[in-house]
């Protein structure tokens, strides 16, 4: 079984949402109270959320028509994703350590899949 | 923004509630059925139940750290899933899991350990010129 492309574009864009759903929780996490009318007003939260069943949805579909072994290693480009958007919209600093830990997670993902 | 301990310790956690999640949702797909059955299906139920709590754990960690230094964490939970599905599903281990195992704990403690060590200095003074910006 072949993985069309089609499969492999819309996986990297399906970690391109997932990594936006993240900054978003982060973004709501902000204003987390442990009261439940302020939980059910926080939209964000929702949104993030959604967005990450939305994403596993259709990954899965996406699975269906290739290879695990292919699309499974480009699922950790969501921690590349992470690194740019919390420096470019939380101001959070990035340093060699961040760079080369989120280098090694990635190579680490692309032997799981390599040894699936 | 500084990163907590605390806040480490529960993505930290957070990854392994998600793994093991993802163990029973592998067991309840054996025994999966479209009827009304599947509210018997225990491992299904207790998979989804584990990741609703992973996810209030994930979103009360973003709370108190940075995202840059908690989300890589959540990684753990690919070491975990390939440690629980060799020794509990008996599923088959090698070389490349076993080099992607070293390869993403390294990663994840260059991270954390290096928003133990620079928090005091270099993030305040980052802090203080956003501030004066």
């Amino acid at each position: 079984m072949n993985t069309p492309i089609f499969a492999i574009i819309g996986v990297i864009i399906l970690t391109f949402i997932d990594s936006l759903a993240s900054l978003i929780l982060k973004l709501g996490s902000k204003h987390l109270r442990l009261k439940l009318k302020a939980i059910l007003k926080n939209h964000l939260i929702f949104i993030g959320i959604f967005l990450y069943g939305f994403t596993a949805v259709l990954y899965t579909i996406a699975l269906k028509f290739g290879e695990l072994s292919t699309l499974f290693p480009i699922t950790s480009l969501t921690y590349m994703w992470v690194t740019i958007l919390s420096k470019k919209y939380l101001r959070e600093p990035i340093n060699n350590s961040k760079v080369f830990g989120v280098l090694f997670i990635v190579l680490g993902v692309i032997f799981i899949g390599l040894g699936g | 923004m500084t990163t907590s301990k605390f806040s480490i310790f529960g993505i930290f956690l957070c990854g392994l509630i998600m793994a093991s999640g993802q163990l029973f949702l592998k067991l309840g797909s054996k025994d999966l059925s479209f009827s009304f059955e599947i509210i018997k299906n225990y491992h299904l139920l207790l998979g989804i139940l584990f990741y609703v709590i992973a996810a209030i754990l994930l979103i009360i960690s973003l709370k108190f750290g940075e995202l840059s230094v908690l989300y890589p964490i959540l990684s753990l939970s690919f070491v975990w899933t390939t440690i629980l599905s060799f020794t509990i599903l008996n599923e088959s281990i090698n070389l490349f899991k076993i080099i992607a195992i070293l390869f993403i704990v390294f990663g994840v403690s260059l991270i954390s350990k290096d928003s133990k060590t620079k928090k005091k200095n270099k993030y305040t003074i980052i802090e203080n010129t956003n501030v004066l910006k």
